[in-house]
């Protein structure tokens, strides 16, 4: 992890975000990009796939210049789009797609054996085909270069995300600080909130978590198995706001607003609003880039349940090059699909939305066991996920 | 009890950091220096718990 | 807001960092390592001292050892700890310096080399930052005036001094969640008795360790090598003694020819330096171990019958 070192704060984000604050509007895109791409190459030094990881900021530098070429309606954007998807599939997936043939990975002739993932590869080519696509709608303005490489450069949000919108960041570059001290006050209180979630919550949870392989999972009661997969339900959603918090906090140092990610996800009644609250700038990413370019919900309604499980089950495969990952995309999907064909019935009956108690209080506990069950798939392997449901159901 | 939950849900995320204007009846605003105790007071919990990366062979200490 | 209020919330919560330091401060007054200095400043003056590692701290029995050797026992040895600490323990001992001395060890903690870092002086070790940070600093920190630096910084922060001590109960905490309906791990004072599988020396490089010793001609690791000339100059005697070992860690690391050369190396230095040497690695059924190194109850009373047994006839 990168925001618990002493590193991130004392050598980017501190010197950064003051810099940011004393810098004119001209200068203060170069120092969000010079810091993001000494960040890039440290951090990559250190953690992510050495000094070939470090070698890979110039694939932002090839983005930065790239980009200068799309025009409203020009194909090139599309080419754009085609080399960041290649990027993410050699990186992330090479390995998983050439070895889908084999039952051993080892027989995989074509296994890249030093594979490596680039810092934040899943979020900066999302990013980049974000530009592409509304630089070809003519939805953003193109931007200098100093804007956008701050915008891909940007470090708080470069290892997990919130996946940012150009037009959002571009303004926040462009408009003089309001109430800095504010803006401060808040940043801080949203990084040590974000760091007590990470340490205090999901990293105490990791120790029922850690349980949930083959090994522990048979020797198990069968009662405890629930517990663990409602904790990784819990673990999982700290950890990850916490980085959003962190990030979001970051960015409120420079007074760039970043989009929110997480907003109570457990709490809501059904599949749809838990997906509307859940890692957010990926669900917003997926409605704008795929489902709608699919189609969306113009059109049948087995068009539209089409176009539903397709873009969950890229958010599947999106998260981790596994079948479980495939599974887990496909469980969502048939969730979304199963609310979709309820809500149309009900509307077809004429019946009201349920605004009881008894009913919001239901329709509260199914959703967060569906969205807990689907969690055993991106937990676990796909053969110990379903060895976990054995264990669960039959006690074998 | 509606109006009550959301009332705990502003308070969670302006305590937290996530709004910037504070509940009804909750007068801490952003610049009260209560919030320097708060931030000691994360600060003290964040120490404590982030030690859990730390391999452990012996832990009589 | 202004920048002044953010000023001064930031001011108050160094502050509040100042305090949780000093909270730190008193409750580390009741830590493991000052808990053991203590004991020994209020014990009478022992005719007997131990010090060492847990492998000492486990296996000496003093009530034992005192039926079979008459006098006053007291065993300093503690955990997780090197020999600077070891040494540390033992200048503070002023009133029990003409006690004979047992010093436990094994494998080749003789002559290791000292490591003394950011990372590793933590827990009990980091004892070397508030019992005597100069003999500490003279002993880890001599070639590096910036390494000495850092050690004398840290001193001053005892939330850096003490985080092993912090993060060790939420680690027993995260142990009692974890074991919730798992089965039941054999545990001792000391951890769990499976982890300490882990302390195991790869075999092949160990006897490196052991013929690269030798081939050196490595002398005595330098705390140690003090411990034992201020116990001649003091008219008492020093045993160093090679603490039990199960069967099979004997096997893999005991029974090559890297360390029978290594032993006759370090057996000849402790005699030069005027101590004797004990070896009670094999005194010692597999039955009298609670894990890989430490000794039961009962393995604790055999060793320390035993070893009176063996100092009574050694006078």
């Amino acid at each position: 992890m990168i925001f618990n070192t002493f590193a991130y704060y004392l050598l980017f984000l501190i010197p950064a975000a003051l810099l940011f604050r004393v810098a004119s509007v001209k200068v203060r895109p170069w120092v969000c990009a010079t810091f993001g791409i000494g960040f890039f190459i440290y951090f990559s030094a250190m953690q992510f796939g050495g000094w070939w990881g470090a070698v890979c900021v110039l694939i932002f530098v090839w983005e930065s210049l790239f980009r200068s070429l799309y025009k409203p309606g020009a194909r090139v954007c599309l080419i754009g789009v085609l080399i960041s998807v290649l990027v993410l599939v050699v990186f992330k997936y090479w390995n998983f797609l050439t070895g889908l043939p084999y039952r051993d990975p080892n027989d995989n002739g074509l296994r890249w054996e030093e594979a490596f993932l680039p810092l934040g590869v899943s979020f900066f080519t999302f990013e980049f085909i974000h530009y592409a696509v509304d630089r070809y709608k003519n939805r953003v303005e193109q931007g200098t270069l100093s804007e956008y490489l701050a915008f891909i450069f940007f470090f708080p949000t470069m290892v997990a995300g919130p996946i940012k919108r150009f037009q959002d960041f571009v303004p926040c570059l462009r408009q003089p600080m309001v109430n800095p001290a504010l803006n401060w006050n808040r940043g801080i209180t949203r990084i040590l909130m974000g760091l007590v979630k990470k340490f205090a919550i999901a990293d105490l949870l990791t120790s029922l978590t850690d349980h949930l392989n083959r090994n522990d999972i048979a020797v198990a009661e069968r009662w405890v198995l629930v517990v663990w997969l409602f904790a990784y339900g819990w673990k999982i959603y700290f950890d990850f706001s916490a980085y959003s918090d962190i990030a979001i906090g970051s960015g409120r140092l420079f007074g760039i607003k970043i989009p929110e990610n997480f907003d109570w996800p457990y709490v809501r009644v059904n599949i749809a609003d838990f997906w509307r609250h859940w890692h957010m700038s990926l669900y917003k990413w997926l409605v704008d880039y795929v489902f709608i370019p699919l189609g969306g919900s113009r059109g049948s309604v087995a068009f539209v349940c089409r176009n539903i499980m397709i873009v969950m089950l890229v958010s599947g495969i999106w998260h981790g090059a596994g079948l479980n990952f495939v599974v887990w995309g496909a469980w969502h999907g048939m969730l979304l699909v199963i609310h979709r064909l309820w809500i149309g019935w009900r509307a077809r009956d004429g019946d009201p939305p349920t605004g009881s108690l008894l009913g919001r209080v239901s329709a509260w506990m199914l959703t967060y066991v569906c969205v807990n069950l689907g969690w055993a798939f991106f937990a676990m392997d796909l053969n110990t996920a379903l060895y976990f449901f054995r264990r669960l159901l039959i006690g074998q | 009890m509606m109006n009550r939950l959301r009332w705990i849900k502003h308070l969670c995320e302006y305590l937290g950091g996530a709004q910037d204007v504070s509940p009804n009846s909750f007068f801490m605003p952003p610049g009260s220096l209560n919030w320097g105790l708060w931030w000691g007071l994360l600060a003290a919990v964040i120490v404590a718990f982030c030690g859990q990366s730390s391999k452990f062979i012996y832990i009589d200490f | 807001m202004s920048l002044r209020q953010l000023a001064l919330q930031l001011l108050l919560a160094a502050a509040a960092l100042v305090a949780i330091n000093a909270a730190v401060t008193l409750m580390a007054r009741t830590s493991v390592p000052r808990q053991l200095l203590r004991h020994g400043e209020q014990s009478d003056p022992a005719t007997d001292l131990f010090l060492g590692n847990s492998t000492m701290a486990a296996a000496l029995d003093e009530r034992v050892f005192a039926v079979v050797k008459p006098g006053r026992p007291l065993n300093l040895a503690l955990g997780a700890t090197g020999p600077v600490e070891h040494c540390l323990i033992w200048r503070l001992q002023s009133k029990h310096r003409v006690a004979d001395v047992y010093y436990g060890f094994f494998d080749s903690q003789l002559t290791d080399p000292l490591h003394g870092t950011w990372e590793t002086l933590v827990g009990n070790r980091a004892m070397a930052y508030y019992v005597d940070p100069d003999t500490a600093i003279d002993y880890y920190a001599r070639e590096s005036p910036f390494k000495a630096l850092g050690m004398r910084l840290t001193a001053n922060v005892p939330v850096m001094v003490e985080r092993l001590a912090i993060w060790s109960k939420v680690e027993k905490l995260r142990r009692a969640i974890g074991e919730i309906g798992m089965p039941k791990r054999d545990v001792n004072r000391f951890g769990r008795a499976d982890d300490f599988t882990l302390l195991e020396a790869d075999s092949k490089e160990f006897a490196r360790r052991c013929e690269r010793a030798v081939a050196e001609r490595q002398p005595l690791s330098p705390p140690i090598a003090e411990i034992i000339d201020t116990t001649r100059v003091n008219g008492a005697r020093i045993r160093v003694v090679e603490m039990p070992m199960p069967a099979e860690h004997r096997r893999r690391l005991n029974s090559s020819h890297e360390w029978r050369s290594y032993r006759n190396h370090v057996i000849e230095l402790i005699h030069n330096a005027g101590g004797d040497y004990v070896d009670a690695s094999n005194w010692i059924d597999d039955v009298g171990f609670a894990d890989n190194v430490h000794l039961n109850a009962a393995g604790a009373a055999q060793f320390s019958t035993r070893l009176g047994k063996w100092a009574s006839q050694n006078r």
